[in-house]
């Protein structure tokens, strides 16, 4: 594979390698990567490592640049990586969070077994195919005004709210409730709040997707009761973004930060790093914008939360709360937030970017939801569509190492272009098919690149984060029925 | 022109190297490129009419040649993406101070899917470069985010 790492990788533990701070001159602080006897030569196959090791000569960073289980190469920070900077000398990166602001997960629970929706299924599958807007290019059936797309920026999930899709009670289970407060309008671009106007409630393609699946194994009764999930249960996880809207607000930022680099005499290992101090003009209208295009994610993907609940109505002839259709929550996996961490025994405020990374807040923490506040956030971890997804719940760990944070998903370990070559000439939908996964999708191109070969082995991935005591398991979920664009 | 077109194994993403003989062709094999990928075929001339015909000029000044490069390509992204211009022709001019490029075509009335969405072109491993391996010949990669 090209860009294998050059990089020396010190064994801490069995879940824990280090890349020393002296390996690079640039180098603040050390590199960590969390991973598995299992899992480590594939970290060393990419140029991942070297990108922990380029994240760790950013200004400000506190502690160690982090890569999660699931580490991969990115371009600027690895797919993976969190890091955190002071919030009063340290700064903020684009490159940090990527172009598909708070893209992240949901997961929404039933109170239906497999066997009631089994022969209906397949309906279900090809309406959610056919009426949640997805696939390559494909806008959503809702037009925004100009100003209708600024208050979604300003208040995203709870403007959705308002005008009816989903419910009041689903924000309390959405990471920051479904608003960052510090997101500001005024800092969008004239083209990023048109893309905005025809992208909310769209679900976008390539990874992104809608998924049927059964409670396989509880693992954690207690935690499971709390979250509400039982075995053979069906659940419905969703995977989108900020879409267009986000990806310009990344794309008109990047220049600004290329400037600000010289302007506040940074070094730059890597021109995608490009960032600007958390205090300085160009940082603070980054945060805002990107803090707009987060709220967008989230208005998005309860919106598209609300489009299955309907469809399940529709083809199952009860509503959505004699459903149990209740959100079990939504992590962001790509966000740049303001945190307080204990940094060596004291309280710090940082700027902590999760790029392909979960925040796992651990039991007790007073951002987590009051009825799971006892057990622990939970993080949500989709695999690939032949495998299986997982719950997990944010532990000690993730609090004392990793600024809480946890791994995002299996993490792709061949390039899509590779991954055709080897899936060439077969037909993945029928595989899956014939193991009880109806796969739909507007392309099968897509099928293709995603193809369960092009990932890691999730449960290699989850118990590497649960051996470094990050996460714990609360229960394991198998596809039933995978919608992709 | 006369340029070649490498798509190169990157794990999450897609990396792309043009070789060249000027940097005229690595821009316009940089845009071909991205044809490509989103499975963007020229349009023919008979399609376009003095009414339909959208002519786009774009002017780089090249104090910072990779930058503008990128800059270029996420713009023609943009308009192929979310502006549904299809491309008829390109013309590009590279002097030593300013790099201009004109694209001839017609914006669609109705949706025609894509074969990829590139969320856009990273400034991440970009190189901008006379190659030795390459007979001396320009080459230009970059990084795609998919």
């Amino acid at each position: 594979m090209a860009g294998k790492t050059d990089i020396k990788l010190e064994r801490i533990d069995p879940w824990r390698w280090r890349i020393r701070k002296d390996t690079k001159l640039n180098m603040h602080v050390e590199g960590r990567i969390y991973s598995s006897p299992k899992l480590i030569d594939m970290v060393r196959s990419d140029a991942s490592v070297n990108q922990v090791a380029n994240v760790a000569s950013l200004p400000g960073i506190v502690g160690a640049s982090l890569a999660m289980p699931d580490i991969h190469w990115g371009y600027g920070f690895p797919i993976g990586g969190v890091a955190a900077f002071d919030e009063e000398h340290g700064i903020i990166s684009p490159g940090g969070v990527g172009y598909d602001i708070n893209c992240g997960v949901s997961l929404t629970r039933t109170k239906l077994s497999v066997e009631e929706i089994k022969d209906k299924l397949e309906l279900l599958a090809n309406a959610l195919l056919s009426n949640i807007p997805c696939g390559v290019g494909v806008g959503g059936d809702i037009k925004l005004s100009p100003k209708e797309v600024r208050k979604v920026a300003e208040e995203g999930a709870h403007w959705v709210v308002k005008q009816g899709y989903g419910s009041r009670g689903d924000l309390e289970f959405m990471e920051e409730g479904g608003c960052l407060p510090f997101a500001n309008p005024d800092f969008l671009s004239e083209r990023a709040v048109e893309r905005g106007r025809t992208h909310l409630g769209t679900l976008g393609s390539g990874n992104h997707f809608v998924e049927v699946q059964r409670v396989d194994e509880v693992y954690d009764r207690d935690t499971a009761d709390a979250y509400g999930l039982f075995p053979g249960q069906v659940t419905v996880m969703l995977h989108s973004g900020s879409r267009g809207f986000g990806y310009q607000v990344c794309q008109d930022a990047l220049p600004l930060m290329q400037k600000a680099v010289v302007k506040h005499g940074i070094t730059l290992v890597d021109r995608q790093l490009a960032c600007a101090p958390v205090h300085s003009k160009e940082g603070q209208h980054y945060i805002g914008a990107m803090g707009a295009a987060a709220n967008y994610a989230w208005a998005n993907r309860i919106m598209l939360v609300h489009r299955v609940r309907m469809i399940f109505e529709q083809y199952l002839g009860k509503s959505p709360e004699a459903l149990g259709m209740g959100l079990v929550y939504d992590v962001s996996h790509n966000i740049a937030k303001f945190e307080t961490h204990q940094v060596k025994g004291k309280p710090r405020k940082l700027c902590v970017h999760r790029k392909g990374a979960t925040r796992a807040f651990a039991p007790g923490h007073r951002e987590i939801p009051t009825r799971y506040r006892t057990f622990g956030q939970p993080v949500i971890i989709p695999g690939d569509m032949g495998s299986a997804s997982y719950v997990l719940s944010g532990a000690t760990g993730a609090m004392e190492e990793t600024f809480g944070s946890a791994c995002h998903g299996a993490g792709r370990v061949h390039s899509r272009k590779a991954v055709m070559k080897l899936v060439k000439g077969r037909d993945i939908s029928a595989e899956l098919d014939r193991e009880g996964i109806l796969v739909r999708a507007k392309s099968r191109r897509t099928i293709g690149e995603e193809a369960p070969e092009a990932y890691k082995d999730v449960e290699a991935v989850v118990q590497a984060a649960e051996g470094a005591g990050l996460v714990r398991k609360v229960a394991r979920l198998k596809p039933l029925a995978v919608i992709k664009g | 022109m006369a340029y070649k077109i490498r798509k190169l194994d990157h794990t999450a993403d897609l990396k792309v190297e043009i070789i060249g003989d000027s940097q005229e062709d690595v821009v316009l094999g940089s845009i071909h490129a991205l044809n490509d990928e989103m499975g963007v075929s020229l349009i023919s001339e008979d399609l376009v009419t003095t009414d339909n015909k959208i002519v786009l000029d774009y002017l780089y000044f090249l104090d910072d040649p990779e930058g503008s490069l990128i800059a270029l390509l996420n713009e023609y992204l943009y308009q192929v993406q979310e502006e549904r211009i299809r491309p008829m022709s390109f013309e590009c001019k590279w002097s030593k101070e300013i790099l201009w490029v004109r694209i001839d075509g017609i914006r669609l009335t109705s949706g025609e899917p894509l074969a990829t969405e590139i969320k856009a072109v990273t400034y991440h491993d970009i190189l901008l470069e006379r190659s030795e391996q390459d007979d001396g010949k320009w080459r230009f990669q970059w990084i795609v985010d998919l």
